[in-house]
């Protein structure tokens, strides 16, 4: 409920907001809690309803069921700073760039700093055409991106993302948006504080950062089923700065992992079934 | 010479013999007055009748036959026992499903040459034509020499079914790896060692013959057959993760061409997880052989 309270604190008349709420297989009174907000919003609020368990799937059903030219990505553990909206219509430019992030700052200063943080000092351009983009650029935390980008480029990996082991489909997506000539950006104005409760030092903070590992793991292995080879010697750099063992292991187990899914994807085992027919061409049979 | 032959066995009592007599009629031919052979059975924890086999072989032969237990289970740890029981300088080692042609012994003494070389394997052939020729069969058609100083040796370049090293290669590069072969889940403990004579400034050598054949029954087509095929997979991708974490940057690339050239996916994602795994080890605990 907060998060959408600060949505509405950061209303700003002059913005046409549309607000898409994706309620991902929910068995609470998440939809009442909806309907509720939404009675009092001031904006168009719109419901989707994703059963399947996956949060790339849930968010692309609420680009489907968006209707304005930028889209704006926030989680339900996120807050809008009160001037976001405002800031967002002030610094964005369609004809400097297309897709980017914003600062995602921790709501509680005992949380781990490493988890899903991003400070931004300056505004900072990726250009296009950027081969390989680092992971943790872009968070889908604080994510915008024109529809222009999705239409050409498609929508969020379904097998990435929150419900499955591979937390990297904000960046892949942005790695797509680049290679196809957008250019992205980092805006300090446009500020997310992200109440994640991972706390310094716990159980949960140590997981999470692992698993920021898979996810770069599954990114790289995507990048190369896409031919980018040049991922190894990235990956050769990468290792030889950090030398950290379990970080590689964990980034080859989920490289590997995401490379079987996808040859699986491709060609699914399945039994042929006996007895399928010729393909009709339509054209009369001779004699 | 002084030659060592080491076997480790575990619950296999009821097919042993076939190995064991094919060794004592190697012996029968080879002239003791230019080598001295003595045998290295260790039993790798059996629960049959396996110590009972080898020591009613032993009385019958002629020449030394040592029983030696090897109480925890794992192939490297047997040979490493059966290493430090022997007495050769020249250790060999083969498998209990393996059965050595009859000039075994008379071609290793004729061949081995601690000038000209010091560890290698000879040519492996399978015993029955149902077996998988995929699985441990290398047949080599000439002699040809592994440089010494080679930093990689690629996958299945020396395999443990028919494999010899001198006593120097022990000395100054420690023993088998005890986190891989056989009863882990890297099937690379044989190329781990030798990858690391070569690197020890060590040359190795590709032999013909001897000819062991290997009765390995993994049936071409069967599900064991694809169980071991894959197994190799995950021995590659430990072993290339090892030689990675030990100064190898080259794995990188070895890796990238790898990628491009399996149209199997499946195959190389098998090696990577495995090198996954094998880090993931590694990272807990640094491991004693991690020389060179």
């Amino acid at each position: 409920m907060r998060c959408l309270d600060s949505v509405k604190a950061a209303y700003d008349p002059s913005v046409e907001l549309e607000l898409v709420v994706a309620d991902n297989g929910s068995t609470d009174d998440t939809k009442a809690v909806v309907d509720r907000f939404a009675g009092e919003a001031g904006f168009e609020v719109r419901y989707v309803y994703a059963e399947k368990p996956g949060g790339s799937h849930a968010r692309n059903r609420g680009v489907e069921a968006s209707s304005a030219e930028m889209l704006i990505f926030t989680d339900d553990d996120c807050l809008l700073r009160g001037d976001y909206f405002s800031e967002f219509a002030r610094t964005v430019d369609l004809d400097q760039f297309q897709y980017g992030m914003g600062q995602l700052l921790r709501h509680n200063k005992a949380d781990d700093i490493r988890v899903a943080h991003k400070a931004i000092s300056n505004l900072r351009l990726i250009p296009a055409h950027t081969r390989v983009l680092a992971t943790g650029l872009i968070h889908s935390a604080n994510m915008f991106c024109h529809r222009r980008v999705l239409d050409r480029c498609g929508l969020f990996d379904e097998n990435m993302g929150a419900g499955t082991p591979f937390p990297c489909e904000d960046i892949e997506l942005a790695s797509r948006a680049s290679r196809a000539g957008f250019v992205g950006a980092l805006l300090p104005s446009i500020v997310v504080f992200h109440d994640h409760g991972r706390r310094t030092g716990s159980l949960e903070a140590r997981k999470t950062i692992e698993s920021y590992d898979l996810g770069r793991g599954a990114y790289y292995a995507k990048l190369l089923t896409e031919d980018m080879h040049e991922i190894w010697a990235h990956w050769a750099v990468s290792f030889s700065r950090s030398n950290d063992l379990g970080a590689l292991s964990r980034e080859l187990l989920a490289a590997s992992q995401y490379l079987a899914l996808a040859a699986e994807q491709r060609a699914p085992q399945k039994p042929a079934k006996p007895g399928v027919g010729k393909k009709r061409t339509g054209r009369p049979h001779p004699g | 010479m002084k030659l060592s032959l080491i076997i480790c066995t575990r619950n296999r009592a009821s097919s042993l013999t076939p190995c064991l007599q094919s060794i004592a009629k190697a012996h029968r031919r080879l002239n003791v007055d230019l080598v001295d052979v003595e045998l290295i059975a260790v039993d790798n924890a059996s629960s049959d009748a396996t110590q009972a086999v080898i020591e009613a072989f032993a009385q019958r032969q002629s020449f030394p036959v040592r029983y030696v237990q090897a109480p925890v289970p794992g192939l490297s740890r047997a040979r490493n026992i059966g290493v430090k029981a022997s007495s050769g300088e020249w250790l060999a080692f083969t498998d209990d499903d393996c059965i050595v042609r009859p000039h075994y012994f008379l071609r290793l003494q004729a061949r081995l040459d601690v000038r000209r070389f010091q560890y290698g394997m000879a040519s492996i052939v399978r015993y029955n034509e149902l077996d998988d020729p995929r699985i441990a069969q290398c047949q080599i058609e000439k002699e040809s020499l592994i440089a010494k100083g080679t930093r990689i040796l690629p996958a299945g370049t020396i395999q443990g079914a028919n494999m010899f090293m001198h006593r120097s290669v022990f000395d100054q590069c420690g023993l088998f790896d005890e986190a891989l072969g056989a009863g882990t889940p890297f099937p690379c403990e044989d190329i781990d060692l030798a990858c690391r004579a070569s690197r020890s400034g060590f040359t190795g050598a590709l032999l013909p013959d001897p000819i062991v054949y290997h009765d390995h029954g993994r049936r071409t087509g069967s599900a064991e057959a694809q169980q071991t095929l894959e197994s190799y997979d995950a021995g590659r991708g430990a072993y290339y993760a090892k030689l990675l974490i030990n100064g190898t940057p080259e794995i990188w690339d070895l890796w990238r061409r790898s990628f491009e050239y399996f149209k199997d996916k499946k195959q190389f994602s098998r090696e990577l997880i495995a090198a996954g795994e094998y880090l993931a080890q590694a990272s807990l605990s640094p491991g004693p052989n991690r020389a060179n």
